[in-house]
């Protein structure tokens, strides 16, 4: 018996030994290693969960060294997937806060030990904010199922569900926005009978009709104002048609869309004129900073769809009283759609009020399909715009949002398939240039490559939400909407 | 010498049994087991296996699912169901043989393997479901042996407890067994077990993310119902075509007699494959446009999302043949179809998007069965017949850009005829769609734009026929007339069914013997509904 154990523990050293190939006779090469996601030369906050990649070669295994000075991170897989073990990857996070990581990637390629360029990691004090919220939904968009409203802890791996479609009677559910990036003030909207916005507010869960007579649809596109007492919200009549040819296949457009705020302490909608003119279309609303102004996108209504190339959104803003809630009489246009001949989506502005981040695309509102769809970086106090050259790719790149220290914004880019989005970061420095940016790090390298699912609208918070999928069934099923006027 | 006899008659009956489930499952039932195979998509992938953890009984949902994947051969499906069912029996007669019903255990095994078996009849129930059952049956069969009564409570509660993780519902198989052996055991108290049993599930529903009444009955119930033999006919018309038998496909349609949307579409898509689409259009039963295209959208029915792609995917319209194959796989019970990941990634390669394309090639790469079908298809190591495959289908993409609706048929096809003319499948169903709604304005129009401008000319009687309606209504003129170049035989027939049909008052059952297959009888008597 003593004889077997000892065989069978030999037997498992040898096969633990076989999962850990060692390098000999490397032989260097002059390329970058081909890892996917692409991690190389980007920069990261000190607080990111391990980037964890994978080979896209025949590799059959790989040794990993990421250095800093003194401080080593040497990892040997079998395979072609390069995972960190977590304790180590914050050690040398921490350690290297402010400085550049080294990284040297040895792979056992058709028999052949080769190394690659090494790349490198810029690890930035600028922490990220560590939690982020998101919509999982097939790349289908005018339909859904098994849809879940999902937040991610970015320090590691640890992922929930704050709604399930299954719990919410297979209804449909818009995404999950943040004010301020604060868990504390979030609301999103669940589609069908019994639906409803969810407003999370100081903690506390509210189910709101945000609609009244005068809106044409309940909120669609929305933001909230600084104070958590208003948000502003676009109405819109959609209509979903598709392309001929392959490369834009769904196309969707307003026939209609206002924009109104809503008191959420007097449930109460207001507008105005400016806001609400049969004769344009207005979209996409969010409050400054300091809440004193509404941006919005906005276009000339036009004959639908057959001049739809012709439909390009400008950008504007009108002012806002949030003691009096009143809107101030006049619109400044801030891009302008006739000169520059593109339309403009998703206006964003940073939690420092310093700049306000949209998308571009030729025409349109709906542009997860539009692969000219680019991120564009305004400064808010010279007007100068950035076209974001380092952040765009040459496919959809939208649904952005800020991180509350305004050093990192987080955007969905379809770059990898053109089919599926996922979310990737981007880092601003103080002098305000921005960085390549690295999709979201996930526990198995190989995760983008087998989901079936778009992340859609990723926005960024301070910490975790105060409910969870079963909260938002028992809410939804035992609570009445309230009514707004 | 009675116990002899006896043991002859179970293994007879049992034989009997096997061989009825057997012959059933595989000869009246079987492409329900494509379906079931091709409605998942199991990848041998460490995050994929781990995805089973996310729900109860997830060692019954793995074997499950990894044995459904061979129903992708013939025969196997029969056999794995039927011996799946003969291990739930065998489970079934030992755990009633504790009890010391062993006059009745057999009977009960048969019992409750045929209601398990009639469970199958329904598309959408797993082998998981049948895996669950077992697994419980075989937590009791382990439960039994142990002596010492401590050990039997710790083993009772795990059990419960365990036993849900692994098999879901199954553990209550294993708690009602228990029940009952402590009721005959007179050892009541450890009936409190039931309360664990049914605690488990909903304490764990929230982690599960399952609603109380899943929680209770996750991986599936099943449900009593009759055999489906007109889903098991579509099906079989599906998988035919996929299979490339369109031959098959056509004899199975008319064999079917059944007069359904979905029966047409593959009638006519395998006629039109063989191109005798006009030839036979009124040899079958027409639905006006249903039996050409299937309507796409949430609210259709599953199968009809299902095969919906496979005309576009044939006309060259792959925005619609990816939206409708997009569609599929998301309304497939685990949101994953594997045929439906083939579709796309074919779609995309097509499309030359070779990322997209790499997508879907990645996921089929971890399958164990299509494996191969993905490698041969990787960009850079297409085979010639495969890359020769694409260029062909690549010259009926559309050119030119244009916005439509999805049921927008007409758009639809006029498009890709603009794009390219000689996209005969295209042409033959806009035709055939304008005179399926007896739209002759529009067929004419078509058949000059379409056929007589580029030289396309289309000569089947059909067509001819309807092109007499369109003269003889319109009094042309005679160089008109020279245009069409209608044989003299037709414009006979022609004349002489006006002549019948004025004379009897427009009654059809003078015509119908004799014009009951023309375009004429149908441009007068068939009546369209809409919807």
């Amino acid at each position: 018996m003593k004889r077997l154990i000892r065989y069978a523990t030999l037997e498992v050293l040898i096969l633990l030994i076989g999962c850990t190939p060692r390098p000999a006779n490397i032989k260097d090469i002059a390329t970058p290693p081909p890892i996917y996601p692409d991690y190389t030369d980007i920069t990261i906050p000190c607080n990111i969960a391990p980037l964890n990649f994978l080979l896209r070669n025949e590799a059959d295994a790989v040794e990993v060294t990421a250095q800093y000075g003194g401080k080593i991170l040497k990892i040997n897989c079998k395979g072609n997937e390069v995972c960190f073990p977590i304790r180590e990857w914050k050690a040398l996070m921490q350690f290297a806060t402010g400085k550049e990581v080294s990284v040297r990637v040895i792979a056992h390629v058709n028999g052949r030990w080769l190394q690659y360029l090494p790349f490198r990691w810029q690890v930035t004090a600028d922490k990220i904010d560590p939690f982020m919220s998101y919509r999982l939904i097939e790349p289908g968009y005018e339909v859904w199922n098994a849809i879940q409203l999902k937040q991610r802890d970015i320090e590691n791996f640890d992922e929930t569900t704050i709604a399930d479609y299954h719990l919410v009677n297979n209804a449909c559910m818009n995404c999950h926005i943040y004010g301020n990036q604060n868990p504390n003030l979030s609301l999103f909207y669940v589609r069908g009978k019994g639906g409803g916005t969810v407003l999370n507010r100081n903690g506390k869960l509210r189910k709101l009709e945000l609609k009244n007579k005068q809106t044409i649809s309940t909120g669609v596109y929305g933001s909230f104002h600084p104070s958590g007492r208003f948000g502003v919200f676009s109405s819109n009549i959609i209509i979903p048609i598709f392309h001929a040819v392959d490369s834009k296949r769904l196309e969707v457009y307003d026939t209609k869309s206002d924009v109104f705020v809503a008191d959420f302490d007097h449930n109460r909608i207001f507008s105005c004129a400016q806001l609400s003119d049969s004769t344009v279309l207005e979209t996409f609303p969010t409050f400054s900073a300091d809440g004193k102004y509404i941006y919005f996108c906005s276009a000339r209504i036009i004959k639908l769809p057959e001049k739809i190339k012709k439909l390009k959104y400008s950008l504007c803003r009108i002012s806002f009283n949030a003691a009096k809630g009143t809107f101030g009489t006049k619109v400044d246009t801030l891009v302008n759609a006739r000169l520059t001949r593109r339309s403009v989506c998703h206006p964003k502005v940073s939690p420092d009020g310093k700049w306000i981040l949209y998308t571009v695309a030729d025409y349109g509102t709906f542009l997860i399909w539009h692969r000219e769809a680019d991120l564009q970086m305004m400064n808010l106090q010279t007007g100068a715009i950035n076209p974001l050259k380092i952040v765009n790719s040459n496919r959809s790149d939208t649904y952005h949002s800020w991180s509350s220290t305004s050093r990192w914004f987080v955007f969905a880019s379809k770059r990898d398939d053109g089919v599926y989005g996922k979310p990737y970061f981007c880092y601003i420095d103080k002098q305000g240039n921005v960085h390549k940016p690295f999709v979201l790090p996930q526990k198995h390298p190989s995760f983008y490559d087998h989901t079936l699912k778009s992340f859609n609208i990723p926005e960024l918070s301070t910490g975790p939400l105060p409910f969870n999928a079963i909260d938002i069934e028992q809410w939804m099923k035992h609570t009445q909407a309230e009514k707004f006027h | 010498m009675k116990d002899r006899l006896s043991k002859y008659y179970t293994y007879g009956i049992l034989a009997c049994w096997t061989i009825a489930c057997f012959i059933f499952f595989q000869f009246f039932y079987s492409y329900h087991f494509f379906f079931k195979e091709q409605s998942q998509l199991f990848l041998l992938t460490p995050d994929y296996i781990n995805s089973y953890f996310d729900k109860p009984a997830w060692l019954a949902c793995l074997a499950g699912d990894f044995i459904t994947q061979f129903y992708y051969y013939e025969f196997a499906g029969a056999a794995i169901l039927t011996l799946s069912l003969l291990i739930l029996g065998d489970l079934t007669r030992r755990s009633f043989d504790a009890f010391g019903f062993s006059k009745f255990s057999f009977g009960l095994a048969i019992v409750v393997m045929t209601l398990e078996a009639i469970c199958h009849f329904n598309s959408n129930f797993s082998l998981s479901s049948t895996f669950a059952l077992i697994g419980g049956f075989a937590l009791f069969l382990l439960y039994l042996p142990i002596k010492r009564n401590l050990f039997r409570w710790i083993a009772a509660i795990l059990f419960t407890i365990f036993g849900y993780w692994l098999f879901g519902y199954g553990s209550f198989v294993f708690t009602f067994l228990l029940i009952g052996i402590n009721i005959k055991r007179k050892d009541w108290y450890k009936d409190s077990i039931l309360l664990i049993a049914f605690i488990t599930p909903l304490f764990l529903r929230g982690n599960y993310l399952l609603t109380w009444q899943e929680s209770l009955t996750y991986p599936g119930i099943g449900s009593l119902q009759k055999p489906n033999f007109v889903t098991e006919a579509i099906l079989s018309l599906d998988n035919e075509l996929y299979f490339g038998h369109p031959q098959k496909v056509i004899r199975l349609a008319r064999k079917s007699n059944l007069h359904l949307p979905e029966v047409s579409y593959f009638y006519n898509l395998a006629q039109v494959e063989q191109g005798t689409l006009a030839d036979s259009l009124l040899t079958f039963y027409q639905p006006a446009f249903l039996g050409l295209f299937m309507k796409t959208g949430p609210d259709e029915p599953l199968i009809d999302l299902y095969i919906g792609n496979e005309i576009y995917y044939r006309l060259g319209e792959l925005t619609l043949a990816e939206h409708s194959a997009i569609l599929a796989d998301i309304f497939s019970p685990t949101h994953r179809n594997v045929r439906m990941i083939k579709r796309l990634a074919e779609v995309n390669l097509i499309n030359n998007d070779t990322t997209a394309a790499m997508k879907y090639l990645r996921l089929l790469n971890n399958t164990l069965l299509y494996r191969k079908w993905a490698e041969s298809r990787i960009p850079n190591k297409q085979t010639v017949d495969i890359k020769l495959r694409i260029q062909e289908r690549r010259k009926l993409l559309n050119r030119t850009d244009t916005l439509r609706t999805p049921n927008d048929f007409p758009t639809i096809l006029r498009s890709l005829l603009q794009s390219n003319p000689d996209n005969r499948i295209a042409l033959d169903y806009l035709l055939c769609y304008d005179l399926l709604w007896k739209n002759i304005s529009n067929f004419k129009k078509d058949y000059d734009r379409f056929c007589i401008q580029t030289k396309h000319k289309r000569t089947n009687r059909i067509y001819r026929e309807a092109i007499l309606i369109y003269l003889a209504g319109k009094n042309a003129s005679l160089e008109e007339w020279e245009r069409y170049t209608i044989p003299q035989g037709i414009r006979k027939d022609f004349m002489n069914y006006t002549e019948i049909y004025e004379k009897n008052n427009g009654n059809g059952m003078a015509l119908k013997d004799r014009y009951g297959k023309t375009y004429w009888f149908y441009f007068h008597f068939a009546t369209l509904k809409r919807g």
